[in-house]
């Protein structure tokens, strides 16, 4: 599994965007549809199709999309 | 630690009762737009909830409840010495709901009636309320009535709640029984309040405007509609209540294993799929009825059991594990043994007692 694609497969399935929108400025702040909602949702694919659990603060804080990768790295998924 | 062992208290008999009013997810397509409608339902597995009818309140659900659960179990009323209603969706101001329902319900004078102001952890804490105060007095019957018309105090425009609070009551049979334990963990921390709150028509601020403003969510309310920060519910759910249930089994002595039935409070799917994820809680114990009933606060717990077991007459005594958490914040855990044969199906009812109307100058 290459872990760019599936990372970005869910997050165009999650918020129903295409590639082209995901850079600096998709973050939960900025995009309308990234609600708490969409956010439990994001979570929960990222835990199933990379087997990890986060901690609470990691996903609290999973705030954008490129911090998120620096989030999973952190679990030992290898970008 | 708030941590309590009811000796020789049982659950006698559980009935639930929904609205005559079944309210699909998609009926807010025209409201909300297809996509949104669509991811909401994804990600909160909700698919259809149950409304209230205009006149319908709390009560009129519990009441329901509790006749159908008359119906089954012929308990005279005039043995029960303890109700405790918990609801935060009183009829009056005051006085208590707790009071018309024992005239409702010609429960005798003899008889203790309380309320208790909770939400989604109502059912843990009115079943040692009730508990508790049994132990201590010589009835042998108890009655726990939950009634929550949540959805009559959302924003009709508020995508993130209004598809997600479905309206029930529920009824629990406590008696006098048998040597069982039933021990309780309970726990409240009250310093994240603001978390999910309906500011307005209590008394700190009983009059403000009705003026609509944006929330921090990008959601626009009033005072008087409820708020609910969604990302640290989330994080409290999948933390703290898995914790607490950790320390339950510790406490206990148990594990998953121990339990036939994990019974959740159906908050969301993803909520639900988390905390059974982190108390390593087998998916096949824990039954889902948040797709079809939405969340309905204190009920979810007896509602979810009514919906596992109501229909089926061969499933025996099980021992159930339940955990009831939220608005508060607030939260707990218990444990029984449950005669399935004493959980009824659930019903839909249309009841409203019209007679606690007040007309002006007619009273």
């Amino acid at each position: 599994m290459n872990a760019l694609n599936e990372y970005n497969r869910i997050f165009r399935e999650t918020f129903g965007v295409s590639e082209d929108a995901l850079n600096e400025d998709f973050t939960f702040n900025g995009v309308a549809v990234w609600d708490s909602v969409a956010h439990m949702s994001l979570i929960s694919s990222l835990e199933d199709a990379f087997d990890v659990m986060f901690d609470v603060d990691d996903i609290l804080h999973y705030g954008s999309y490129f911090h998120g990768i620096e989030i999973l790295k952190h679990y030992g998924v290898e970008f | 630690m708030a941590f309590f062992l009811n000796h020789g208290i049982k659950i006698a008999g559980i009935a639930t009762a929904v609205p005559d009013n079944p309210v699909p997810v998609e009926s807010f397509t025209d409201r909300f737009g297809e996509e949104a409608v669509k991811r909401f339902s994804e990600g909160t597995g909700i698919r259809s909830i149950y409304n209230a009818l205009p006149d319908q309140t709390a009560s009129d659900l519990a009441c329901a409840a509790a006749e159908e659960l008359f119906s089954h179990e012929p308990v005279d009323r005039e043995q029960i010495g303890v109700m405790v209603f918990v609801t935060q969706s009183p009829d009056y101001r005051r006085p208590s709901s707790a009071c018309i329902l024992q005239k409702r319900l010609a429960l005798p004078m003899d008889c203790a009636c309380v309320e208790v102001e909770l939400g989604c952890s109502g059912f843990v804490y009115g079943l040692q309320t009730a508990m508790s105060m049994m132990a201590s007095c010589e009835t042998e019957y108890g009655l726990l009535l939950i009634g929550e018309t949540a959805s009559k105090l959302v924003d009709p425009m508020d995508k993130s709640i209004v598809m997600m609070y479905g309206d029930a009551g529920a009824a629990i049979l406590l008696k006098k029984e048998g040597k069982e334990i039933v021990s309780t963990l309970l726990k409240s921390d009250g310093s994240r309040y603001k978390a999910i709150v309906l500011p307005a028509g209590g008394f700190r601020d009983m009059n403000p405007g009705h003026e609509r403003f944006v929330c921090s969510d990008g959601i626009e309310r009033s005072l008087y509609d409820i708020f609910m920060d969604g990302t640290s519910v989330f994080s409290f759910s999948i933390s703290d209540v898995p914790q607490t249930i950790r320390e339950y089994y510790a406490k206990t002595g148990t594990t998953a294993d121990d339990y036939d039935v994990i019974v959740l409070h159906q908050a969301n799917q993803y909520i639900l799929k988390q905390v059974v994820k982190r108390i390593k809680a087998p998916a096949e114990k824990v039954p889902i009825s948040i797709d079809r009933f939405g969340n309905t606060g204190g009920i979810s717990i007896p509602l979810t059991l009514c919906d596992r077991y109501g229909e089926i007459s061969d499933a025996g005594t099980v021992k159930a594990l339940m955990s009831g958490f939220g608005i508060g914040l607030s939260w707990g855990v218990t444990a029984a043994r449950i005669d399935t044969a004493a959980v009824y199906p659930i019903i839909k009812t249309d009841h409203c007692y019209m007679e606690g109307r007040f007309e002006p100058g007619k009273y």
